[in-house]
């Protein structure tokens, strides 16, 4: 059934129709807000608050086809709000990415299983996924919210593009700046090429 | 294809959006400029990298038990006519039963005569006659036996209460009097104790004084 039939079902007022679209989307949302917001228990708390909004307002939701799109501008501007909040709070420091390091990835799954087989492999993974998040949030807001809808969320440049309200080459271009951005803040925290190439 | 072009294309050959013609050309440039080969095997680099982070399972599902919120303006306004002329015509028969509704409840009158159209309402029915004086005397004078019928009962009754009062009044002066005589009795019926007493005492120490005397005498 498509995310339409279901939204229909659920104006209808079948309230397991919007049970399955949650199914269907809480996984690839509260991966985004984890990336995102880099803490799983804003992230947990900002997926919660995002399917509540969409539950009040799917009604107001008139090109149904465009579901995801409104269901990621939820998410992305909750995100916004959020990290707003946090930053007027704290900065972000090194000591936080250090601590970041020793993340707890107990209930991340590593897709390649290769890690599983080798303790040194999968300790120097959990390490490097740590660094990996602390590098995320160093970057322009602006192009980190690019990168984790590219990488993890599999989105197409034009369907960011429609999420963001965007030309399709500002997102491309926002891409290419948040890549070398990344790249550039691994290697100013001397990540060297060796421990990257170890993971390529 | 020029570099500059190359460039623009780097995103979407590294993503795999490119169709297969304008992948066909960019290859072809690879092939030929190191300078983008670079660039790409960098950007293929950090994106391998990045991709690679895992994705993780929510711990809770979330349940939603609600359906989904109408509002009573959602609900009411079904039955509306959905053309304009007949949505006015609607509202113009609402507003017509609206203003007889409220003007059943607040005296509406409305005359049309020589002097021109006239809407008058109040909220409180209008006393539109005058009494005749023989019943303005009946009422008087039926209020005023209602006045005395009361006044007797008010002072009837205050008579009663000054009663009751006295005799409680009475009664308690009675229960203080009762007191004070048995207080009185038992303060004379001590003292003639008392007087008992020391009148025994006495005569024994005479009886005493008596015997005393006649041994001395033997």
């Amino acid at each position: 059934m498509t995310d339409i039939n279901l939204i229909e079902k659920f104006l209808d007022g079948d309230v397991n129709a919007f049970n399955t679209l949650v199914w269907r989307w809480q996984k690839p949302i509260f991966n985004f807000t984890l990336k995102y917001l880099n803490n799983v228990d804003d992230a947990k708390d900002i997926t919660q608050r995002t399917f509540i909004k969409v539950h009040s307002s799917l009604g107001k939701l008139k090109e149904k086809e465009k579901f995801s799109s409104w269901l990621y501008q939820i998410a992305l501007n909750q995100c916004r709000d959020e990290s707003k909040r946090k930053k007027n709070k704290h900065n972000y420091s090194f000591e936080e990415m250090r601590e970041n390091i020793g993340f707890d990835v107990s209930n991340e799954r590593d897709d390649s299983g290769m890690a599983e087989h080798n303790p040194a492999r999968k300790l120097h993974r959990n390490e490097l996924n740590g660094v990996l998040k602390s590098a995320l949030a160093e970057i322009p807001e602006e192009q980190k919210e690019i990168v984790i809808m590219k990488e993890y969320q599999g989105l197409k440049f034009i369907e960011i593009a429609a999420i963001l309200d965007l030309p399709v080459n500002t997102v491309k271009s926002r891409m290419y700046y948040g890549l070398k951005a990344l790249r550039k803040q691994l290697e100013k925290w001397n990540i060297d090429k060796e421990m990257l190439q170890y993971e390529m | 294809m020029k570099c500059d072009n190359a460039k623009s294309l780097l995103m979407d050959y590294l993503y795999e959006e490119l169709d297969a013609r304008s992948r066909g050309d960019f290859e072809q440039h690879l092939h030929s400029c190191t300078e983008c080969m670079a660039e790409l095997k960098s950007l293929q680099q950090t994106h391998k990298l990045f991709s690679a982070l895992p994705e993780v399972e929510p711990e809770e599902r979330l349940i939603f038990n609600a359906s989904p919120r109408k509002s009573w303006f959602s609900e009411f306004r079904l039955p509306l006519p959905q053309f304009s002329l007949a949505k006015i015509g609607y509202a113009a028969g609402l507003a017509i039963v609206v203003l007889l509704v409220a003007g059943s409840l607040a005296n509406l009158q409305i005359k049309n005569d020589e002097s021109g159209f006239a809407v008058k309402m109040s909220l409180f029915p209008q006393q539109t006659q005058e009494l005749s004086p023989e019943i303005q005397a009946a009422m008087l004078a039926q209020l005023r036996e209602e006045n005395n019928v009361i006044l007797a009962n008010y002072l009837q009754e205050e008579k009663r209460r000054n009663e009751k009062k006295l005799d409680v009044m009475l009664a308690s002066y009675s229960q203080q009097l009762e007191r004070q005589r048995r207080n009185d009795l038992q303060l004379i019926g001590r003292g003639l104790d008392a007087v008992r007493e020391s009148q025994n005492s006495q005569l024994m120490k005479y009886e005493q004084l008596i015997k005393n005397v006649n041994l001395q005498q033997k």
